[in-house]
């Protein structure tokens, strides 16, 4: 604990906290997912990130990161290549921060930054490989996570007062894996078996996160699981589904695409499995930057949730009809507001009155 | 010769130079507590146990590559961070994947993605500007095509170098 203590310190979120949103800006990390099966999360997000002025760069020519669960168990070499030369595209944009907007990006480009950062042995060998096409990691990229970004870059009391419309939706929180471990490598020095920084954030914008069994169990899609042995990896998913639906929430919120995908495509997918009477799972997945938008709020056709009627076959599987007409009902906190000093208003003079009464009624006696 | 260096010696004979560190080694250490498998939510579901793995991987038994267990993990982490001995239990597994896709083991559905990636950039690709993604990403005011390696040829020009000069191609068995 005491090692995760002395990495937060030397992090610089401090100094990033005080800096105005417009000085905020960071290289645009898309993946895979994201950008070709998931598009909403990448509209919602830039959407989100431009009404708060802050400056998103595209990283032109990035590949996959590459996936930690194939690229990975396939081939080492590979995968720290491929990762340090996505990394150079950061270095490239001139930026210091590259933002990813999932897990499994992260859990990559974070593990390579800090084998590039740490080990002097693979910074050479993949800088010699590098070399070959004239790309060299210099070392001042720091990987950050959409998470962490919110947690500390905006921080908890900005994201606060950005909220216009309280939702107060009962939600059920994923975490996901790669973004708590390996701890020793983990951004919000927080224990993996206990984590508070996502239901911090969805509670900060007024929202419930709601407890279940297994809220920090894998989605099971990571680790080439889902690429190779889905059947596999959906145990997971229903395991969890079944835990989020004894609670009653009104959505699912994640942090990563992949386990987006998983928990959206997967409640089809699960339906195989069901027990015999069992009802099938139809619960809307979304993503951290459509609540923050929602909070925000904007309009769900901004932030990528409203599907439209062809072609078919496309994200997201599960339906958001009912949470979309649940969020219609919900008005502006101002307009809250003002019904509420109206009726104030209106019930002063009664009050007052009655006030009056009172001590006239106190003096009589 | 104590049985542990058999995994050993046939770990820096079969893979690549990146891959043999001292994580390996670190099995050595393992007393089969059993602590991976109680807290592997892969296990409760599949034949994975990683503890098993862990022994067979200090033995030598050269069934732990060609087997499939090895493929049921997640990579959640929950063994890496739990381990007594501090072993690193997911990042051992990966090797061994690494080791048993040299030894030509490697999961047939993992070809597909593996091509993805050596032909297109992407683990998951677009399927070009007519696709129903990218219809998708229109319809949501994007760039039909995303700004990544599927918009710059030169990257994937670049993509294609790096492959060749790290051998993949020779080297991994996926076509």
């Amino acid at each position: 604990m005491t090692e995760i203590k002395e990495q937060k310190k030397e992090h610089p979120k401090e100094e990033l906290i005080e800096k105005p949103f417009s000085d905020l800006k960071y290289s645009l990390y898309l993946g895979c997912v994201i950008p070709n099966r998931y598009p909403m999360i990448e509209r919602a997000t830039r959407f989100v990130f431009d009404k708060l002025g802050i400056e998103l760069i595209d990283m032109n020519g990035a590949t996959c990161c590459p996936a930690p669960g194939v690229f990975r168990s396939v081939d080492k070499a590979l995968w720290l290549t491929l990762g340090a030369r996505n990394l150079t595209i950061a270095q490239n944009n001139k930026t210091t921060e590259l933002l990813t907007l999932c897990n499994g990006c992260f859990g990559t480009l974070h593990e390579v930054e800090h084998e590039m950062k740490s080990n002097p042995d693979i910074n050479q060998r993949i800088n010699k490989i590098l070399a070959e096409k004239n790309i060299h990691f210099d070392g001042n990229v720091n990987v950050r996570q959409i998470m962490d970004v919110l947690y500390f870059d905006f921080g908890l009391e900005r994201l606060k007062s950005l909220v216009k419309k309280t939702l107060n939706l009962r939600v059920a929180i994923h975490y996901g894996c790669h973004i708590l471990k390996p701890s020793s490598t983990q951004l919000f020095g927080q224990d993996p078996d206990n984590p508070t920084f996502f239901d911090e954030v969805v509670e900060t914008i007024g929202c419930q996160s709601i407890d279940y069994q297994e809220k920090l169990m894998c989605c099971g899609a990571g680790g080439s699981l889902r690429t190779g042995f889905k059947d596999n990896s959906l145990q997971y998913t229903i395991e969890k589904l079944r835990q989020i639906r004894k609670v009653g929430v009104d959505c699912i919120v994640v942090c990563c695409p992949f386990c987006h995908l998983q928990f959206d495509l997967g409640q089809i997918e699960v339906s195989k499995f069901l027990d015999d009477g069992e009802e099938e799972f139809r619960i809307p997945v979304i993503f951290i930057t459509q609540l923050l938008g929602l909070a925000m709020g904007y309009e769900p056709e901004d932030l990528g949730m409203i599907k439209p009627e062809e072609p078919k076959g496309i994200s997201p599987f599960v339906p958001f009809d009912k949470l979309l007409k649940k969020i219609e009902s919900i008005p502006l906190d101002n307009q809250v507001q003002k019904i509420k000093t109206n009726a104030k208003t209106e019930a002063k003079p009664k009050a007052k009155t009655k006030a009056k009464t009172t001590t006239k009624g106190g003096k009589k006696l | 010769m104590p049985q542990n260096q058999k995994l050993l010696k046939y770990s820096s004979e079969y893979s690549d130079e990146l891959s043999v560190d001292d994580e390996l080694k670190k099995i050595r250490s393992c007393i089969q507590c059993g602590m991976c498998s109680a807290v592997c939510p892969s296990g409760s579901f599949t034949a994975l146990v990683t503890r098993k793995i862990m022994r067979k991987a200090l033995a030598g038994d050269h069934s732990v590559l060609s087997g499939p267990e090895i493929w049921y993990c997640s990579t959640c982490f929950n063994c890496y961070e739990r381990c007594p001995r501090t072993i690193p239990v997911t990042n051992v597994i990966l090797k061994l994947r690494n080791m048993a896709v040299r030894e030509g083991y490697l999961p047939d559905a993992l070809k597909n993605v593996i091509k993805n990636l050596t032909n297109t950039g992407h683990a998951v690709p677009l399927g070009g500007p007519d696709s129903k993604w990218a219809k998708l990403r229109e319809y949501h005011k994007l760039k039909k095509v995303p700004p990544t390696v599927h918009s710059f040829p030169e990257a994937l020009d670049e993509l294609f170098t790096l492959l060749d000069k790290i051998k993949f191609n020779a080297r991994i068995p996926y076509r």
